[in-house]
């Protein structure tokens, strides 16, 4: 019962990852990473339930806290302080990414089949999904223009790692995951930041204007 | 064995005082020789280990068998004479850091000599590195030339190439063998497959140190740069270690080689020499043109090594032997002859600050032993009685000539072939050697530079005297390398050579296919006797009152030293003939013109192209061209494009993993 509602909770996760990609407003996208955040941090919980761990009620909560409002609202802030004028941009089309994420979803189910996790398990079938959603947030890293588009591909992959660490086993131990959840708040926020400078110097905010940097 | 080591590593310790460490060099290269005639003549073959190391099978064994003492010899020799030319030399040319100097030099001849006795592949490949990497050094010792940075950098790069291809050959071995250790080697029987990498390998790795044909072009580029004295050792010994470990390989290792490996050994060395004299030829920097002359002479001695291969096929020993004892002959004369040729060019370098044949001219007068020494060498390398290169060329001769004997149709058609490419070779040898004393040593001088030339010291002059002497003493008395050679017969093909080819005292003759006798003692008696009844003709019969007057230069009244046979001129015939070959070009270019419209300076400038390098140089620019193009394609500073790649590793990465479940 509870492996089912688990699995149920990691297929919304997948279905907002999929809206993300379908997602061209840049208010829109964070507004989906929020509740996908909240699934996740849900699904948590419910495990922490399940296995009456205490270690993972803080971490569900620590998801809630940073996830699905401070992140959310750092970057409703930048979106607003850079006064983007053009919405999302992609260097593959909004339709031919659902193709090929769709593919990419087969695939990391045909591939899962054959790993053996081991261990106790409490929802084998959840894994093929975070596998997903980790290569829907590369996927979403590689096709999009703007750096704070790649920056909403980040997070989701990191959730879909979360996912899956915490329903195929109980978790890591919370001292990572707290490191985790630093690392994440602290890369959204220097991300958000150096996105702005950019911006201020360049006033240009793109990907390809980085690139003449290089050489 | 003690004396061994000591002989061998003393000299390094002196490096502080280079004077007293090329002393003592000489010295104990001198004990090396006695120590090795002795072993040699007595069967005495030492084996021992220099010292055990920590991994289990690859401890440093010394063997000193017959094949090792003579190439012991062979350096030793070598190393005697050069190290007292360097006595002055080092000091004279004033290179800086004389101890660094002489701490390479003296470390250089010591890996040399225990590359030929190691006897174990791992100890082996460690002293020919460090030989390598310490000619490298020298090749580079005046580092801020650009010439030198640039010889030296091919050097390394195509050594390196060929040490893999002999680690290549080495693993081979050990996959068969299960050792490493050279005696577990000996007439292994391998697959044919393996044996033919195996022999391939070799042929490439070695013949890369060798200079062979193809893969010759670091030799012209790095001799000529390195200090004399280490060209002389480099073209003299160093890379005979390559021709030591062809004869170890081929006899010694390999068990029932087919025909076709001689006969492919055959054709290399037959190319080498003719390709090698032929740009000789086309040279006017002396150096250069001697380490094409190198190349020349490693054909001639594969070419013998290829015919000993083909008798050891059909298994007539005696005449694989014979065909042997030419091809080692010539490893020792080239030796001698070749390390004098480049103590000469040392010497006229020092004096004249220049290596360019064009700038010479005159220097009989002002350097007159120098310039016997260097025309001894010359003779002898053109390969004309009674000095030694002829006798050991005659005997390559007739060794292809008894090729017939061998029942291949393909070889018979070909073996008149390959004597004429060996004919071919020697006349454009005298030919080169002709223009090199014409043009450097005869006539006035052509510089300021040639023109202040002096003799050098004595020491340059005693080492240079060293092998001019033993030249003459070689050709006049071949019997006494020919014993020499004769225990290696013994070793590889039980056959006592000596007992055949010099079975009568002063006389070498070829054996039993009787096609003919030479002594070289008699040709020069007669010479001399030939000689002495013309003088004496001469002094009876002819107008003997002499005048001196300046030589009659077609009525040209102003003297021009430029007016002279230049090498160029000298060349320019066979530039032309073959140009296909050389692919030249030749003009006159504007080097200055201080008045706006009168008598601009020109130079005539002839320049030749090896073909080969060219090659070289297409095949390399074609890889920076590919690898410039994927650079961009793959490296293009995208972002986005490398997250694709992690993607797509992963994803690849995963399918790889799980694949050996589906």
């Amino acid at each position: 019962m509870f492996s089912d509602f688990i699995e149920l909770i990691g297929a919304f996760v997948l279905v907002l990852a999929i809206l993300q990609i379908s997602s061209d407003r840049l208010f829109f996208s964070v507004k989906v990473y929020a509740l996908q955040s909240f699934f996740v941090a849900l699904s948590i919980f419910v495990i922490g339930l399940y296995s009456s761990s205490n270690d993972l009620y803080i971490s569900a909560f620590l998801t809630l806290l940073i996830k699905v409002i401070i992140i959310p609202f750092t970057l409703f802030e930048a979106i607003k302080e850079m006064k983007i004028k053009r919405e999302i941009e992609t260097y593959i089309n909004i339709t031919n990414s659902l193709m090929i994420i769709s593919s990419i979803i087969i695939i990391s189910f045909i591939l899962t089949r054959y790993i053996d996790l081991g261990g106790e398990i409490i929802s084998k079938k959840i894994f093929p999904i975070s596998l997903s959603i980790i290569f829907v947030g590369a996927f979403i890293m590689v096709s999009r223009k703007k750096p704070i588009t790649q920056l909403i591909g980040f997070l989701t992959l990191e959730n879909g790692i979360m996912l899956a660490a915490t329903s195929v086993t109980y978790g890591m131990p919370l001292i990572v995951e707290i490191g985790i959840f630093f690392d994440v708040i602290v890369g959204a926020t220097m991300a958000t930041i150096i996105i702005h400078h950019i911006n201020e110097t360049v006033d240009d905010i793109d990907e390809r204007t980085v690139e003449n940097f290089e050489e | 064995m003690d004396f061994f080591i000591i002989f061998t590593l003393l000299p390094i310790l002196f490096f502080a005082k280079p004077r007293v460490a090329f002393i003592v060099q000489t010295l104990s290269s001198l004990s090396l020789i006695v120590f090795s005639i002795i072993h040699l003549i007595n069967h005495d073959y030492l084996t021992f280990i220099l010292f055990n190391s920590l991994i289990n099978g690859a401890d440093f064994p010394i063997r000193l068998d017959a094949l090792s003492l003579l190439f012991v010899i062979i350096i030793s020799t070598i190393s005697a004479a050069v190290s007292i030319y360097s006595i002055n030399y080092l000091y004279d040319e004033d290179y800086h850091h004389k101890r660094l100097f002489a701490f390479i030099y003296t470390t250089f001849i010591a890996s040399l000599i225990f590359v030929v006795t190691s006897f174990n592949a791992i100890s082996f490949l460690i002293f020919w590195e460090i030989m390598s990497v310490l000619s490298f050094f020298m090749v580079i010792y005046s580092y801020k030339n650009e010439e030198n940075k640039k010889g030296g950098f091919i050097y390394l790069f195509m050594t390196h190439l060929g040490t893999a291809f002999i680690t290549l050959a080495f693993i081979l071995m050990y996959k068969n063998s299960g050792s490493f250790d050279f005696n577990d080697w000996i007439h292994l029987s391998l697959s044919n497959t393996t044996k033919f990498w195996v022999f391939l390998f070799v042929l490439i790795g070695f013949g890369t140190k060798a200079g062979m044909f193809p893969i010759h072009v670091w030799l012209p580029k790095a001799h000529p740069v390195a200090p004399s004295n280490i060209s002389a050792l480099m073209s003299g010994v160093m890379i005979k270690t390559a021709i030591y470990m062809f004869v170890r390989f081929y006899f010694y290792f390999l068990n029932d080689i087919p025909w076709w490996y001689g006969f492919i050994v055959l054709i290399i060395g037959s190319f080498s020499a003719l390709f090698g004299v032929m740009y000789a030829l086309a040279q006017h920097d002396l150096k250069k043109l001697l380490a094409y002359h190198s190349i020349e002479n490693i054909g001639i001695i594969m070419m013998g090594l290829g015919s000993a291969m083909l008798f050891f096929y059909a298994k007539l020993n005696i005449l694989a032997a014979f065909a042997l004892l030419a091809a080692l002959f010539h490893t020792y004369n080239h030796a001698i002859f070749k390390s004098l040729l480049f103590l000469g060019a040392g010497a006229t370098l020092l004096k004249t600050h220049t290596k360019d044949m064009e700038k010479y001219g005159g220097l009989i007068k002002l350097m007159p032993f120098t310039t016997l020494f260097f025309l001894i060498g010359s003779i002898s390398i053109s390969a004309l009685p009674p000095f030694n290169g002829f006798v050991s060329e005659w005997l390559t001769y007739q060794s292809l000539l008894l090729n017939n004997n061998i029942n291949i149709e393909l070889v018979k058609i070909f073996v008149p072939i390959f004597a004429s490419m060996l004919a071919l070779t020697g006349a454009f040898a005298a030919a080169c050697f002709v223009k090199v004393i014409g043009v450097s040593f005869l006539g006035k001088p052509k510089s300021q530079n040639s023109k202040k030339a002096s003799e050098v010291r004595f020491y340059m002059l005693f080492g240079m005297g060293i092998l001019a002497s033993l030249c003459i003493l070689f050709g006049l008395f071949p019997n006494i390398v020919i014993k020499m050679v004769s225990p290696v017969s013994m070793l590889l093909l039980n056959v006592n050579i000596a007992s055949f080819a010099s079975s009568k005292s002063l006389f070498i003759s070829t054996p039993n296919f009787s096609f003919g006798h030479i002594t070289t003692l008699g040709l020069a008696l007669s010479f001399i006797a030939v000689l002495a009844i013309l003088y004496l003709l001469v002094k009876k019969f002819a107008n003997t009152q002499t005048r001196i007057t300046p030589t009659w230069a077609c009525g040209q009244i102003k003297e021009n030293v430029n007016a002279q046979y230049s090498a160029s001129g000298f060349s320019q015939p066979v530039r032309r003939v073959f140009a296909f070959f050389y692919n030249p070009k030749e003009g006159v270019k504007k080097v200055e013109q201080k008045s706006k419209y009168f008598f601009p300076k020109k130079d005539y400038i002839a320049t030749t192209t090896d073909g080969i390098e060219t090659l070289y140089q297409l095949i390399s620019k074609a890889i920076i061209n590919i690898s410039d193009y994927l650079l961009k394609k793959i490296e293009n500073g995208s972002i986005h494009i490398y997250l694709l790649y992690i993607f797509l590793t992963s994803i690849a990465f995963l399918i790889y993993a799980i694949q050996g479940d589906f």
